[in-house]
């Protein structure tokens, strides 16, 4: 990580809310939620940065706007205000939100790759996981089948999948298998950032150890920024450079994984490490 | 002037309208050119036999149903209109004389129509048509016929 270069990505007053506002909602709020007018504030006001080569990890409990943060980033919801700039996208000069629907899918296949919870939503589960792989590439504008082919094997070769398993579908693969085929799908482009959602929620503990020393080696090998959204803060602790801990849609506190672990300062901060330990 | 069952080529990836609309307005054709690299790791070549997707001037992508993929070449800068009717969707479309029509196909695996070297009309002798193989299940022949039954006619009546 390098905080003296220019950030891959930059958000800036994130907010994204159900319901109208009112003039009194941010002196009105229970937990998210405007107890005068009803708005649930899901993103309130996030700001984050992630540098070339960074883990950043994004922690909280459910509810807490992580995966309102990554939605928004990967075009999945529209965000109600705020701006972000990609370093692969314009120089960093255009707020992504304010991209055409072209562009933005541009973005989505060339320099961001996304892995979700639930694969299901990541991947073409009746495709092949060579065709899962190939879909990202011919998006980006590629025609020749035989590089598509060379590119998915060795991809499913960096995530551990047999490549003679290649033409078979994910739907008849096991849920950690799932998710190693969604990421390669998300690395099919050598894209700048790699979201990862919760990727490791709902698999057994063997299988969770194995996605995240993927991740680990996947970060050695490519050099990749990512920014990883967990509840688990073991999860944390082990991929992240950086993390930043949410609660009620906005960031209570920022910092080194090491120094929030070990000297957590906010009250809700030191209750999740201490609930770990 | 043929009949189409299904005019829009990328419902079968996207049952929406609206979607699909959007689609074309933005050339987002990756959906179907991954039909078509589904069918090569699957069974090592397209196989896809009617309903072949077309480019056409190199902007839409059209499906030239129900006409076999061996005769998309001659939709290619042809002299003559065809129309492209779909009744239950209220949907006429066309491909104007002398346009640009080509078949969509991978940089490093060609567009390969149906191949009938060798074979030919049983009724009518023609060697350019699309043929129908016939397995006579009494005899164990295997005869070939033009799948234009009305084409067939008409060279028969020269």
């Amino acid at each position: 990580m390098n905080t003296a270069e220019k950030p891959v990505l930059q958000v800036s007053n994130l907010t994204v809310r159900y319901g109208e506002g009112c003039p009194d909602c941010q002196s009105s709020l229970e937990k998210n939620r405007c107890t005068k007018c009803g708005t649930v504030w899901a993103s309130n006001d996030v700001s984050i940065e992630v540098y070339p080569g960074e883990v950043l990890g994004i922690v909280g409990e459910s509810g807490s706007g992580k995966s309102t943060l990554m939605q928004s980033l990967y075009f999945d919801l529209e965000p109600t205000s705020g701006r972000a700039v990609l370093s692969g996208y314009k120089n960093g000069q255009v707020n992504i939100w304010e991209a055409s629907s072209a562009e933005k899918r541009g973005i989505k296949n060339k320099i961001m790759g996304m892995v979700y919870q639930n694969p299901v939503r990541g991947l073409r589960m009746d495709y092949s996981a060579a065709s899962n792989i190939a879909e990202k590439i011919i998006a980006a504008g590629s025609r020749n089948a035989g590089e598509m082919t060379e590119r998915a094997m060795e991809l499913l070769e960096a995530v551990e999948i047999l490549t003679s398993r290649m033409s078979e579908a994910p739907k008849n693969f096991s849920g950690g298998m799932q998710q190693r085929v969604q990421i390669s799908k998300a690395l099919a482009n050598n894209p700048s950032i790699l979201l990862l959602d919760e990727v490791t929620t709902g698999l057994d503990l063997s299988v969770q150890a194995r996605v995240l020393d993927l991740i680990r080696k996947i970060k050695t090998k490519y050099g990749i920024s990512i920014l990883l959204v967990s509840h688990d803060l073991a999860v944390i602790r082990m991929l992240a450079d950086r993390t930043v801990v949410m609660l009620d849609g906005k960031i209570i506190e920022s910092g080194l994984t090491d120094q929030i672990l070990e000297d957590p300062q906010h009250a809700y901060t030191q209750q999740l490490v201490h609930s770990l330990l | 002037m043929l009949q189409v069952p299904i005019p829009e080529p990328l419902r079968i990836v996207e049952p929406k309208e609206e979607v699909t609309k959007k689609m074309h307005a933005e050339k987002d054709y990756a959906p179907i050119w991954l039909q078509l690299y589904e069918s090569i790791i699957k069974y090592g070549k397209v196989t896809i036999a009617t309903e072949y997707p077309c480019m056409i001037e190199g902007r839409y992508v059209m499906n030239p149903s129900p006409i076999p993929k061996f005769d998309n070449p001659k939709l290619h800068n042809s002299e003559c209109l065809y129309l492209f009717g779909a009744g239950r969707e209220k949907k006429i479309y066309a491909i104007p004389p002398h346009t640009n029509v080509e078949s969509l196909a991978f940089e490093d695996i060609p567009f390969e129509p149906e191949n009938f070297a060798g074979k030919k009309c049983r009724l009518c002798g023609s060697t350019n048509t699309y043929l129908d193989e016939i397995f006579d299940s009494a005899t164990g022949e295997r005869y070939y016929q033009c799948s234009d039954t009305s084409y067939c006619k008409e060279v028969r009546s020269r």
